[in-house]
């Protein structure tokens, strides 16, 4: 359970009270009969304002996917809306058949996975070495970390390095530059931070050395920043183009970022000689493949969310403490 | 017990190699760089492995051993490069040369190109090189003064000579007198950007296409008389496109073309700023006369690139009917008009047209280009890439192959210069023969915006051009004349720094007011305010960099 | 109690020897991550270095000869550089400010949304924004706003006149720092929502015993509960706000409005555009960097200060 760094004498009170009572009652918060009428009404207001947030965040999306059933010329002529005009499968098909895509998706997914395991591992040893506030250098350690935040090396440098060290046109290219976010890491040691002391103490008493203790006490009771920081992570891999624009020269090892990238951002340009050369080939990027690739793109790191969803709940019986 | 042994050693063993590692990457850093920028001025003479003794022009190079030379190739999403393309095969077929490629997107190669070049890391071919992108690396010896070697390329001198670019490829000398990239040869060059009309409509009231933007006024008046709604002239590309080839023919430079603000004064002999003098003053004024009379769709010279397409869904509503556009852009305009079901209609590019100057349109051009890395120049066969490279860029053969494939195989070509594509092939970036199985470009390689495209003849640039833009290309070389080229002001490495500080604020204040004069938010009565502005900003010690470079040159290379 | 024990622990003078028996498979654990640090964040940090040597691109890459402070006297004495400076940190300020609290809000709201397959598919609806790329952002925003796009379809409606939103200068923070709020809220209730599935549930129950509403029990019960990740995010934040997005700033601008639009990474832009300066950005770069980690630094002694958590 998390508990609240200020200690309040209420917030002691109430835990004390809670172990001497043993398991607390499962119930809803707020879930009994004496809600006021205020309450419902706020209720309904509630949920009233989170339909029309989520209909304006829906319409944007609910327009790509009508563009990437449309026809090209219907998208140019601003003729959809909510609805496909022109309707048609031929740009998924042609997109789908395009080995290109397919071996970009494969990249992406790749690296994704590999990126957030070694990710994963870095932050949550770290982070939970860092939470230890007994230790002694764990401020020279948070230093180090947080330092990085603001300064780093620069494009030139950083690329170099990865020269140098052979790593270009590899996956590791792509995810060792980002296996470490700082901002996860100290997310992830303030969760680790507020742990109860008292589990730890009773697994040293039973014998546990630090590492019995990260691994059978405090990783499962963080379930839910752990899922929190895999989301994050994968996320962040399945997006990032940069790392792999930057150390990747081999169109087979594209991410799918990247190729996307090239798809949409190859059409804004600001220079004349690039718009001429956008204007004369008239190859120009059909704007339905543009909202094909988008959706096909987003389509799994949507399905990682309700997976993740299910750790998030609190997997701690505090009846443990007492045995 | 064990285990606290264990870990004191592995401590000890950590910090140890820590250190060592970095030590050691420090001195790699240092070493790898070290070696960058020497050597390899002097033996460039002796580095023949692999070229031909006898290599003239208008024959085949031949490279007498096999060769392996790096190309930077910049990847377009939609013809995704692969090393399989015939191409390339062509290419080493008859020059028995291999090109290694290093590919970068095309959505950020400027970027990545000047990484890898900043890095010491870029191939040796770098093409795709626009006329002063090579600035930047000249300044710092990062690429090859191409001028040194020119005598080992007979093809780029026959064709500067045939078509008369030599005063042209001078002004591309920097401050030592060398220059530094060797740009594609257009025998013709007529500006890539320019006005598109609806023909038919022009003609449904009562009016003829115009040659002048006076004669444009009338025309869009009488538009406007029988579309109300309508604003009907738009351009896209945030005023950017129709400001640069309007501005040539007031007598001055803006938009795209606004390059470093200077306009040469010939009557003065000396560099003015483009913004203060008379014809930019009487461009704006016309621009805002049309904004004040309803004709300019304002929002066009304000949208980004990216909302071009606003443009584009306002020509298919029929609220525009004269835009901005290259010869591509024809083909969107006509996608997007049948799909909103306008019939009878005709989009036409015209020459850009005249004003208070004449009938002045942009200064000839070159395109594309490449240059070398100071890598090249260190190799035992640079001799050979330069021969190479003269074949691939300027030999009339490379270009026929470049851009249409295999003769007989792919295409073929009349005595008389008629190219044909074989029915089995297609084009489909130009709609030539849309229903062959396969694309010479997209499946074989050809037709590559890399590579093909950079030297061209006239007869070649019509060939695979639909009828209405060679029309385009004939009514511009026939009723339109180019403005001389401005002499040669290059700055030194440290002038350069200096001038992109001082510039860039006067740009951006030009950018800014040109807009709100055009578009009404700022009266023109206020146009002397704006012009002590700029002086405000130093103005004056700009102009005197840019005249002090001027004069230098003109002393230095008579 | 706890503090008591730390401070007397602090002042013993514990050798090493006895701090490795006790913790050291706690440093063989940071060993890799740290090593990680090192390689990858602190070594090429030395690339810092061409912010006081003359680099030349394709020579050395630290760097060429010794200049000094050249280049941080070049952009201390551009007044351009200072007025995007003010911009960049006006717009951080402005997203810090709007863009913290809203994803709590919402996060509240959702946590009292009983069904949990509405709640799941607004989450899910929240998120997606996250996921589109700046372009298309920026696309639709510019679509959104055009002269006849929707909210001017509005206003009209309304009796109102058209305004040109994307010319104004005065209407850029709003547009950025709202576009950035519909891009990132639904993605940041993630953290509160993980955090509030950790709070014991038998302090609500405590506080409706003592007699407390929904609204106190939030107040009592929920905020504290999820403070830590405040108090982080918020820090984290703050150190931040300078990095105001470049891509979106690029996309969104024009010269009509660079008055306000126009960002420090924006302007350097411009200017690169014409010589690469890559010594000049790296002045400026480590210029913003020392004001980062002293805005954190602040925030985090504030923080310590006043509520008793810190990040460290």
């Amino acid at each position: 359970m998390i508990l609240d760094p200020v200690k309040t004498e209420e917030r002691e009170s109430a835990r004390t009270e809670t172990i001497v009572t043993g398991r607390p009652r499962r119930t809803r918060p707020g879930g009994l009969p004496q809600e006021s009428k205020g309450y419902r009404v706020y209720l309904g207001f509630n949920a009233v304002a989170l339909v029309v947030i989520s209909a304006v965040t829906l319409y944007p999306f609910a327009t790509l996917i009508a563009q990437s059933f449309s026809s090209s010329g219907a998208i140019k002529a601003g003729l959809v809306n909510l609805l496909p005009v022109g309707f048609n499968l031929d740009t998924y098909h042609a997109v789908t058949n395009d080995q290109h895509f397919w071996r970009s998706y494969g990249n992406t997914v790749m690296y994704t996975v590999v990126g957030t395991l070694v990710a994963m591992v870095l932050t949550t040893l770290l982070a939970y070495v860092m939470s230890k506030e007994h230790l002694r250098g764990r401020n020279v350690l948070i230093g180090i970390a947080v330092f990085t935040m603001f300064f780093n090396g620069g494009i030139i440098p950083n690329y170099v390095l990865i020269s140098s060290l052979e790593l270009k046109n590899t996956m590791w290219a792509v995810i060792l530059p980002g296996a470490m976010s700082v901002f996860n890491l100290l997310v992830m040691k303030s969760f680790f931070e507020n742990l109860p002391r008292e589990l730890e103490e009773a697994a040293r008493i039973d014998g546990l050395g630090w590492w019995g203790i990260f691994w059978r006490i405090a990783m499962p009771l963080s379930k839910p920043v752990i899922a929190t920081m895999t989301l994050f992570y994968s996320v962040q891999f399945w997006n990032d183009w940069f790392s792999a624009f930057l150390y990747l020269d081999q169109t087979d090892l594209y991410p799918l970022s990247l190729h996307l990238r090239n798809l949409i951002a190859g059409a804004t340009t600001t220079t004349a000689e690039s718009a001429a050369a956008v204007g004369t080939t008239s190859a120009a990027i059909k704007d339905n493949v543009k909202a094909v690739t988008m959706v096909l793109a987003i389509i799994p790191i949507l399905c990682v969310y309700p997976f993740v969803q299910r750790h998030f709940v609190s997997g701690v019986m505090l009846g443990a403490v007492k045995g | 017990m064990t285990q606290e042994t264990t870990v004191r050693t592995r401590r000890r063993f950590g910090r140890g190699a820590i250190a060592l590692a970095v030590a050691g990457t420090l001195v790699a850093l240092a070493g790898c760089t070290a070696g960058g920028a020497e050597g390899g001025e002097a033996a460039a003479s002796d580095a023949t492995a692999g070229s031909m003794e006898d290599y003239t022009a208008d024959t085949t190079f031949t490279a007498t051993e096999p060769l392996d030379f790096s190309l930077l190739w910049t990847d377009w999403p939609e013809v995704p490069v692969t090393d399989s393309w015939q191409v390339f095969d062509e290419i080493e077929k008859r020059t028995n040369v291999h090109l290694d490629l290093t590919n970068i997107p095309f959505s950020d190669a400027t970027e990545k190109r000047s990484l890898l070049i900043s890095a010491g890391d870029a191939p040796q071919i770098i093409p795709l090189v626009y006329t002063g992108e090579e600035k930047q690396f000249a300044a710092t010896g990062a690429v090859v003064a191409l001028s040194d070697y020119e005598d080992y390329m007979p093809n780029f001198q026959k064709y500067v000579k045939e078509w008369d670019l030599r005063e042209m490829v001078d002004n591309l000398r920097q401050d030592d007198g060398k220059y530094y990239m060797m740009p594609g040869l257009q025998e013709v060059s007529v500006p890539t950007f320019t006005l598109l009309v609806r023909k038919d409509v022009i003609e449904e009231v009562g009016a003829e296409v115009p040659e002048t933007w006076d004669e444009l006024r009338t025309v869009l008046e009488k538009i406007k008389a029988k579309y109300p709604d309508s604003a009907p002239l738009a351009d896209g590309f945030e005023g950017q496109s129709m400001l640069n080839y309007a501005a040539h023919s007031f007598g001055t430079v803006a938009g795209w073309g606004f390059g470093n603000g200077t306009f040469y004064n010939e009557d003065k002999g000396e560099f003015e700023y483009a913004a203060t003098n008379d014809g930019y003053k009487q461009m704006v004024e016309y621009f805002h006369g049309l904004v004040e009379d309803g004709l300019l769709d304002t929002e066009s010279f304000t949208a980004a690139v990216e909302g071009g397409s606003t443009v584009t869904e306002k020509l298919a509503s029929e609220k525009v009917f004269v835009a901005s556009g290259a010869n591509g852009t024809v083909q969107e305009f006509n996608t997007a008009l049948d799909a909103a079901g306008v019939t009878d209609y005709e989009v036409l590019q015209i020459a850009p047209p005249g004003g208070p100057a004449g009938q002045i349109v942009e200064p000839r051009n070159f395109w594309n280009g490449f240059m070398l890395t100071k890598e090249a120049e260190e190799s035992p066969n640079f001799i050979a890439m330069l021969q190479f490279l003269d074949w691939l860029y300027y030999s009339p053969e490379a270009r026929d192959m470049l851009r249409w494939g295999v003769e007989g195989e792919t295409f073929t070509k009349t005595d008389d210069g008629t190219y044909t594509l074989n029915p089995e092939y297609s084009l489909k970036a130009f709609n030539i023969n849309p229903e062959g199985k396969t694309d010479i470009q997209k499946d074989l390689g050809f037709s590559n915006d890399p590579l093909s495209g950079s030297t061209e003849s006239r007869a070649l640039k019509e060939s695979y051009n639909v009828p209405a833009f060679v029309d385009y290309i004939d009514s511009v070389l026939t009723n339109r004349t180019p403005r001389d080229p401005f002499p040669p002001a290059p700055l030194n490495e440290g002038e350069l720094e200096q001038a992109s500080l001082m510039a860039t604020p006067l740009k951006d204040s030009v950018d800014t007011n040109t807009l709100k004069f055009i578009l009404g938010d700022r009266p023109l009565s206020e146009w002397d305010a704006f012009v002590s502005e700029l002086e405000g900003q130093n103005l004056q010690g700009y102009l005197d960099l840019i005249n002090g470079a001027s004069e230098r040159w003109a002393e230095n290379n008579g | 109690m706890t503090t008591v024990t730390r401070t007397l622990r602090r002042k013993a003078r514990v050798p090493w020897s006895n701090t490795l028996r006790h913790d050291g498979v706690l440093y063989a654990m940071a060993l890799v991550p740290i090593a990680y640090l090192v390689l990858f964040r602190y070594v090429p940090m030395i690339g810092n270095v061409i912010a006081f040597r003359k680099f030349r691109p394709g020579g050395n890459i630290l760097g060429e000869e010794w200049v000094g402070l050249r280049y941080i006297s070049m952009f201390i004495n551009d007044p351009t550089f200072w007025h995007v400076f003010s911009n960049t940190a006006i717009l951080g300020g402005l997203t810090l400010l709007v863009c913290f609290p809203l994803p709590i809000v919402l996060a509240l709201m959702l946590n009292e949304v009983r069904k949990k397959a509405f709640k799941g598919v607004v989450q899910s609806i929240t998120y997606l924004p996250h996921f589109l790329s700046i372009v298309i952002v920026a696309g639709i925003v510019m679509q959104l706003l055009s002269l006849e796009g929707t909210v001017n379809q509005i206003i009209t409606a309304m009796g109102g006149e058209k305004i040109p939103f994307l010319q104004r200068p005065e209407w850029f923070r709003t547009i950025y720092v709202g576009s950035e709020v519909w891009q990132t809220v639904g993605w940041g209730t993630i953290l509160y929502l993980a955090a509030l599935t950790t709070i014991d549930e038998s302090l609500y129950e405590a506080a409706r015993i003592d007699g407390a509403g929904r609204l106190r029990q939030t107040w009592h019960v929920t905020l504290p509960g999820i403070r830590p990740t405040m108090i982080t995010l918020l820090i984290l934040n703050i150190g931040t706000f300078l990095n105001v997005g470049f891509e979106k700033v690029l996309l969104l601008y024009m010269p009509l409005t660079y008055e306000t639009a126009d960002v420090i990474s924006t302007y350097l832009y411009r200017v690169g555009l014409v010589s690469n300066n890559l010594s000049y950005a790296a002045a400026i770069g480590l210029f913003q960097a020392c004001i980062g980690l002293v805005m954190v630094l602040s925030a985090n002694l504030i923080s310590r200060r006043t509520v008793g958590a810190s990040l460290w």
